[in-house]
């Protein structure tokens, strides 16, 4: 769910790459911490990226013949943090613009901010509050990822319908357009994100961690 | 982690994968973009509109573009891969 080069814009395209400046800014510092601390830190990081390229890449036929990719941002969210999120996902976006002619590199803003910052502080959010509650942890993963790729989605049609609303019926009647558009095939591969990532997540525990269950 | 721990997640995920591949693989054509959905939605309420600028590359063919996106699937499962095992094998 990208925005496409040039379909924002001017004023939409700069003001959304002003939104997603800071928590780029941040998190390049937080990052650059990360790699400088222990190797895991590193590794968590590597894992978060290489699951999201994965993920980005697959794109997956949905309902309605239409098609469409997961974001793998949840998992590297919950393990690492969403502010090196914004930036890992930031660098999948770069690729996919200037490599695959996918999203854009005016758009790059707005993509950011859907996908990278909002995705990414959901599913924090969502990890955090159901972690609270003593959900289960399977559950609360799941909840964090699929969630986390609905609010992107919904992100990018806000995104489109206050750029294009403004001709005819306004912006009310121009997002649920989007939404439906991006809902068809966002709702299953949500689902879908939220398996995988319960999966990745248990097989990426340590024997360490394991053991500290087994005790525990 | 326990093998036991992967059974519900591998059975679900393997199911969602079936009910939507199996019914897709059996009819002709490609499945049409959601963003390539939006971009003409974009040009129905805007007719006028015309993109502030077009992509500084693109693929050449359908073909290449699916090398590409293999591509990065291949390099996201190395780097996963990679990253995963050396946490795993940390004592």
């Amino acid at each position: 769910m990208h925005i496409a080069e040039g379909y924002l814009p001017w004023k939409h395209a700069l003001g959304w790459t002003g939104i997603a400046l800071p928590f780029w800014i941040h998190g390049i510092r937080k990052v650059s911490r990360a790699m400088k601390e222990a190797p895991r830190r590193r590794l968590e990081l590597g894992a978060a990226g290489g699951f999201a390229f994965l993920l980005s890449a697959l794109k997956i036929p949905s309902l309605a013949g239409s098609s469409s990719h997961p974001t793998g941002i949840a998992l590297g969210a919950v393990r690492s943090g969403p502010s090196e999120m914004a930036v890992v996902g930031t660098i999948v976006l770069v690729f996919q613009a200037l490599v695959l002619a996918h999203g854009g590199i005016t758009t790059l803003g707005a993509n950011a901010f859907a996908m990278a910052v909002v995705g990414g502080w959901t599913a924090w959010g969502v990890f955090r509050l159901g972690g609270r509650c003593g959900w289960g942890e399977g559950v609360v993963l799941f909840l964090a990822a699929a969630l986390s790729d609905l609010a992107t989605y919904l992100t990018t049609a806000f995104q489109l319908a206050i750029a294009f609303g403004g001709d005819r019926g306004g912006f009310f009647a121009a997002f649920p357009k989007f939404v439906g558009i991006f809902a068809l095939t966002q709702v299953p591969l949500a689902i879908a994100e939220g398996m995988l990532t319960v999966f990745v997540v248990r097989l990426a525990r340590t024997r360490t961690e394991t053991a500290l269950e087994t005790v525990a | 982690m326990t093998l036991r721990g992967m059974v519900w997640p591998t059975g679900v995920a393997v199911l969602v994968g079936a009910a939507v591949l199996v019914p897709w693989s059996a009819g002709d054509g490609d499945p049409i973009g959601a963003d390539d959905r939006a971009r003409e939605e974009v040009h129905r309420m805007a007719p006028g509109y015309i993109p502030s600028r077009e992509p500084l590359w693109q693929p050449a063919s359908k073909r290449q573009e699916s090398l590409l996106f293999a591509g990065q699937a291949a390099f996201g499962l190395l780097l996963l891969v990679f990253s995963v095992h050396r946490l795993r094998s940390d004592p």
